[in-house]
């Protein structure tokens, strides 16, 4: 296709005022032109693409949440495709009767066999399935939550489920036997307590603590909170500025509620958060691991740290194979770290106290290596670049 | 992000950032990251949550679409920092609720948006392109006979004065008491669909995309490639992006 030249969209605009009609509309105004027309070009990825990632290295399994194919795979945790190859996994669940979409963050519950994940946008809900379930299976109990929620976190000993919903700059923390629609049993919400944009979160049963990861985007505290999607989100004041605040990681106490201020906030330069997305406690060594997307490293911090602080350790470079991390798990009876890479099909086990450019112990593969990312997730535009003849999409 | 825009003449992208109340303008050949080279944010901008955008390069402003708002914005297009809007159509005379498109017809004056509503009309909203305050659309068109149950981003064709519509049609519920269905099985398959930027009211599209071959189910962007004659949509279900050749929907290239 020959490039139109700058300025020529313009042109186009500028010369005619009439509406032409073409030959088939003056000869069969009913009907419309054109139907069912098969597309000349597709660009779509046939494999799944890994999101969210929980591991339960009691029963040696990895479980990775996929939007793309919109499926759930469970992988034997030992598995390396040291060769390239896709790896195989355990089970699969795919189908119409999952309702599984574009989803998010995952976690196991070991103690009762569950797999819950996140449906972040469309359909509200996060979905619970037994761990033994393969193929188009029905969910062992769906639940309504709000509109974009992302990270999940479970604990066993207040028996609830922390959800982070990135609209309403929220988490929202429900009964772990919640089915259908149900409200949050308590939310942290306000703006004491700094939260913009949450993604991951972990829950610190031994300090009774959660952590979450914030993007930083923030327009105002959502005044609807309730279980399911309304359709209209409107803010509590609008004369409130819209701010693009920094990356945050923000600490709370486990039982916290309504707007209260953080324990700790790990925030600013030397932080070296960019698009913190799944974040991990990890006992063994008391840290908080970050999947930091931006610049596709891993970022380890004392679970102490507060403040503008350097992370103690980063794990980062070409050989470790980090390309856009989402999600990230602690495997603290292996005391290993797993990493979902968004960049290429691909999830990867480093030892948990890994740092500097160190290659992956071992890697899942959801797509031969080297198989082209397209990277759409639940895309809603699109735009035509003339000049470079190029197609623009956002994410 | 929901909406991005080309401005072909000053070699820019326009993108709006729904979560930070944004509206952030790149260079055209940006990579990576690369900070925007004007970012439209404040409270004087009075941006709640911006969905879409689109450019008036006749006019030389860019235009913005809001779901929270439930408006469009108008800003000059060098804005830059809290700017106030030159104009803003909003209001109950508007039937504005979700905005999920916009479009300028820079040869005709007019204004194209694309509204979702649950209480309201869905359909495209045609509004005087100078419209500012409390107004009421010179044109709808919505009804059973257009198809139109869940929409998305629009573009014009101004030399035609054709309207291409992303009509996804994902049946979503969005209420409390009944779950969303599977994206997997959607029983009212969307489409894009063309119409003449003069119809109104419960018309027809004129010009369709539709059905399994052309692999679309929930169509949320399209794009318009008239040298070529080339349609683009992007779907949100099959996470794919289609191109498709569509003669019939161009006029014949001039020798």
């Amino acid at each position: 296709m020959n490039k139109l030249a700058a300025g020529s969209v313009f042109a186009l605009t500028a010369v005619l005022a009439v509406i032409p009609q073409t030959a088939h509309e003056q000869s069969n105004p009913s009907k419309p032109v054109g139907d069912d027309i098969a597309p000349i070009r597709v660009i779509a990825d046939p494999y799944p693409a890994f999101n969210g990632i929980a591991v339960d290295g009691a029963n040696g399994l990895v479980a990775i949440s996929d939007p793309n194919r919109k499926s759930l795979l469970l992988y034997d945790r030992s598995l390396g495709a040291s060769h390239g190859e896709a790896s195989v996994p355990i089970r699969q669940i795919v189908g119409p009767d999952t309702f599984l979409g574009m989803i998010a963050g995952i976690i196991l519950d070991p103690q009762h066999g569950e797999i819950y994940t996140a449906n972040n946008d469309i359909e509200d809900t996060v979905v619970v399935m037994p761990y033994a379930v393969s193929g188009n299976a029905k969910p062992g109990r769906v639940f309504s939550v709000p509109h974009q929620a992302w990270g999940l976190a479970l604990s066993e000993k207040s028996d609830q489920i922390a959800v982070t919903v990135e609209v309403q700059n929220t988490v929202a923390f429900y009964r772990r036997q919640v089915q259908g629609v149900e409200a949050p049993v308590r939310i942290i919400r306000g703006r004491a307590t700094g939260l913009a944009d949450p993604h991951g979160i972990y829950w610190d049963e031994s300090h009774n603590e959660i952590g979450v990861a914030n993007h930083g985007n923030f327009r105002g505290v959502v005044s609807n909170t309730g279980g399911g999607c309304t359709p209209s989100f409107v803010a509590e004041d609008e004369t409130e500025a819209a701010e693009s605040r920094p990356p945050s990681i923000r600490i709370f106490p486990a039982t916290a509620k309504d707007d209260v201020k953080p324990l700790r906030v790990i925030e600013g330069p030397r932080s070296g958060l960019d698009w913190p997305m799944g974040v991990a406690y990890d006992s063994q060594h008391d840290t908080i691991a970050v999947a930091n997307n931006g610049d596709s490293s891993i970022l380890i911090f004392d679970r102490n740290s507060s403040g503008d602080v350097s992370p103690t350790r980063i794990i980062r470079g070409d050989r470790t194979g980090i390309t856009r991390p989402m999600g990230i798990a602690v495997d603290s009876q292996h005391g290993e770290i797993w990493v979902s890479n968004w960049g290429d099909h691909s999830a990867i086990a480093f030892d948990s106290g890994a740092h500097g450019n160190t290659a992956p112990k071992r890697i899942i593969r959801s797509a031969p290596a080297g198989t082209a990312t397209p990277g759409f997730g639940n895309p809603m535009a699109l735009a035509y670049d003339t000049k470079r003849d190029q197609l623009l999409v956002p994410n | 992000m929901h909406g991005i825009a080309y401005d072909a003449v000053h070699d820019e992208i326009i993108v709006p950032v729904h979560l930070a109340g944004a509206i952030l303008v790149f260079r055209a050949g940006a990579s990576g990251e690369e900070a925007p080279i004007r970012v439209i944010q404040g409270p004087h901008t009075r941006i709640l949550r911006p969905e879409t955008v689109e450019l008036d390069l006749k006019n030389n402003e860019i235009v913005i679409g809001e779901d929270g708002g439930k408006d469009v914005m108008f800003f000059p297009r060098e804005a830059n920092g809290d700017v106030a809007p030159l104009r803003t159509i909003r209001g109950p005379k508007t039937g504005l609720d979700e905005v999920r498109g916009v479009a300028v017809d820079p040869i005709r004056n007019l204004l194209v948006v694309s509204s979702r509503s649950s209480t309201g009309t869905t359909g495209v909203f045609i509004f005087n392109r100078t419209d500012d305050g409390d107004v009421s659309p010179r044109a709808i068109i919505a009804g059973p006979k257009s198809g139109i149950l869940r929409i998305r981003q629009v573009q014009v064709d101004p030399e035609q004065g054709k309207i291409f519509v992303a009509v996804k049609n994902n049946v979503e519920s969005y209420r409390f008491d009944s779950p969303s269905p599977s994206p997997w099985n959607p029983d009212k398959p969307g489409f894009i669909g063309v119409w003449n930027i003069t119809d109104n009211g419960d018309v027809p599209p004129r010009g369709i995309i539709k059905g399994p071959a052309s692999e679309t189910v929930w169509p949320a962007g399209v794009a318009l490639n008239s040298k070529d004659r080339e349609v683009y949509t992007i779907d949100s279900v099959s996470n794919g992006m289609y191109s498709y050749y569509m003669p019939e929907f161009f006029p014949p290239p001039k020798h």
